[in-house]
């Protein structure tokens, strides 16, 4: 789905007005047995969309290991620059300090952290884009602000471009685009 | 992509119309008319503001030019009014992400009338704070020293010292605070480009937008992401606010050399932050008539969280009098119940104590509570105490020390109040320029909110 839903064999947009009118649609059409199913939304139309009740580990993971890194990089800094490279004696206190050494440690572990976190996203979602395919849907624009848009990929066996297109202005669907890719 | 096959609408049909999005939507609309909208006094205040800025940047020019002479700093009470301005600004830094993070994690959702207004305020206040330990270096262009580069010198920082991990605590709360905060924006800086009335504004904040389609895998995973940010958000806020107080325990002085400074900072942090936020979101709210968005419930709900801080702050004070009883120790003794009663600085501490302690006792009633403008005096009251307090901590513990013949008292010069005054309108500037350019709450979080709520699902 790199192409923002349109596939080799394209997919039918649909605009709702209505963002209840849009979620009843998308579970009804859920039931139907579609199996590409996109939502463009100015908020998250569903619980899952808030990220709340689904984890996404493939980042917790990412994020884990680029903190680890944070502090492994933090606390070899601090080491070779005040053991190795230029210890100073200041009263007796160990070149290597351990504690000390700690604090700058958590801090540089929770910014990689917070790095990785936007990066992640950003890699995962394929942004930043100035252009997207999209954009070029006639009144599309509204996604952002009152209108709610599903997306049907085409490549989904059994997808009757007529019938589906049909189903979906029973929905109350206020606009239908089919989009092809060139070929 | 091209060969868009275009049919348009269809009507009628077994499903009805539901009349449920049209109170979302007025409020978010309500969001989005704030933008670009400033009528005479936005222009007003924004002169005063760019003043009062260049009086900012005068004063430091000039503390630049002529020397850090120019304050009224000395020898005994060598931090003087720059390590009082940055403690009180990195702390009003604190509210922000602890509202904004804690209460994400806490699935609190009132919080989305007012994070994106704490949030910036968080921004903007930690720029000014890092200004001052840069400034009071003296030296300023050598700041760069304290960082670890490999310089031909052969020299390190000495991360052994509390004021190198303050450098890399601020530095890593800055820049978590800002991803987190952009972040949070960049669905409504999506909707904002495509609602601009030009291609200059589309692009703009198009370019900012990164190209947000509100797509469901967009904001499932944006918000996981949110999710994870806050959760590295939060230990940060006690950590960063933590290490500023380890910049004074680590020294023998009476009234800095305390195991209960780190705990103790943190929750003045975050009491005196609530406070410019309580300011800041009635202001708002009356300025752009966001009476849907910011509600008297928050009000309620800040009042309430600032009256427990308060009274955890108030703990402190307890318990850092009684150490100094129960210690033993005459000079620590004489710190407390002599210098800061009877001593030079007495009418500051009086002042302090009487705003920081009888202020938060207001919101023990709710009609006090949900009103604006009884929670914007307090806000400002805490405020003003708050920075006193660390005057208090700051000044009259340096001036009283362990040897009479040292001690000395402290006066601030003009370049010093111009400093101060100039920083606020720095302050009052970048968040007026905010308000105008920027949405100014999350406006799709408050969507969510009540559509998900009203389907029972929040």
């Amino acid at each position: 789905m790199n192409r923002d839903f349109i596939t080799r064999s394209g997919a039918l947009f649909a605009e709702f007005d209505d963002a209840e009118l849009a979620r009843r649609a998308l579970e009804d059409l859920r039931g139907r047995g579609y199996q590409h199913l996109e939502t463009f939304s100015p908020f998250p139309l569903t619980k899952d969309q808030t990220g709340e009740s689904t984890s996404w580990s493939a980042l917790a993971i990412v994020v884990f290991a680029m903190a680890a890194v944070g502090a492994l990089t933090g606390y070899l800094v601090q080491w070779y620059a005040n053991t190795v490279s230029y210890p100073l004696n200041i009263g007796g206190r160990p070149a290597h300090a351990i504690l000390a050494f700690l604090v700058s440690s958590l801090e540089s572990l929770l910014l990689f952290g917070g790095v990785a976190t936007f990066v992640g996203l950003l890699v995962a979602l394929r942004l930043p884009r100035l252009w997207r395919p999209i954009y070029e849907l006639e009144g599309f624009e509204g996604a952002s602000i009152d209108r709610y848009w599903i997306a049907i990929g085409l490549d989904s066996r059994g997808v009757d471009l007529a019938r589906t297109d049909q189903e979906l202005r029973s929905m109350n669907a206020v606009r239908v685009l089919h989009v092809a890719e060139e070929t | 992509m091209s060969g868009l096959a275009l049919e348009s609408a269809g009507n009628g049909g077994a499903f009805a119309p539901p009349a449920s999005s049209t109170d979302d939507r007025r409020i978010a609309e309500a969001v989005f008319d704030a933008l670009w909208a400033g009528g005479i006094t936005w222009w007003i205040l924004f002169w005063i503001a760019v003043a009062g800025t260049l009086l900012f940047i005068g004063a430091v020019t000039y503390s630049v030019a002529r020397g850090i002479g120019v304050w009224g700093n000395n020898i005994p009470v060598a931090w003087a009014f720059p390590i009082v301005n940055f403690v009180w600004w990195i702390g009003l830094g604190h509210a922000g992400t602890f509202i904004s993070a804690f209460l994400l994690l806490l699935d609190q959702r009132w919080r989305s009338g007012v994070n994106r207004l704490a949030e910036t305020m968080t921004i903007f206040a930690l720029m000014n704070a890092s200004l001052f330990p840069l400034l009071h270096l003296g030296r300023p262009w050598f700041s760069y020293w304290l960082l670890p580069y490999p310089a031909t010198m052969g020299v390190w920082p000495n991360f052994k010292s509390s004021l190198t991990w303050d450098l890399a605590a601020i530095f890593s709360y800055f820049t978590v605070s800002l991803l987190f905060w952009y972040l949070g924006m960049i669905p409504d800086l999506a909707a904002v480009r495509d609602r601009a009335p030009s291609r200059k504004r589309r692009l703009t904040y198009g370019i900012f937008a990164l190209g947000w389609a509100g797509s469901g895998t967009e904001w499932r995973r944006r918000n996981s992401a949110l999710l994870i940010i806050a959760a590295i958000a939060a230990p940060l806020v006690f950590s960063v606010h933590s290490v500023v107080s380890l910049d004074f325990t680590v020294a023998q002085l009476t009234g800095w050399h305390e195991t209960l400074f780190p705990p103790y900072f943190v929750i003045g942090a975050i009491y005196s932050g609530l406070a410019l936020v309580l300011v800041l979101s009635v202001t708002v709210r009356a300025a752009y008539g966001l009476h849907d968005v910011i509600t008297e419930t928050h009000f309620d709900r800040l009042a309430k969280i600032t009256l427990v801080v308060g009274l955890l702050l108030m703990y402190c004070y307890v318990v850092e009098m009684f150490s100094a009883w129960y210690s033993g120790d005459p000079y620590e003794r004489a710190q407390y119940f002599v210098h800061r009663w009877h001593g030079p600085f007495a009418v500051i501490y009086w002042m302090m104590l009487a705003m920081n302690f009888l202020t938060p006792q207001l919101f023990w009633f709710a009609r006090l509570r949900r009103s604006a403008v009884v929670v914007a005096i307090a806000g400002s009251l805490i405020l003003v105490a708050m920075w006193l307090e660390r005057f208090v901590i700051i000044v009259g513990s340096l001036s009283r020390g362990f040897l009479p013949s040292s001690w000395r008292e402290y006066v601030p010069t003009w370049v010093d109040l111009s400093i101060l005054g100039g920083s606020i309108a720095f302050f009052s500037l970048l968040y007026l320029l905010f308000l105008r350019f920027l949405p100014l709450a999350a406006a799709s979080e408050l969507r969510a909110d009540r559509f998900l709520s009203s389907r029972g699902e929040a």
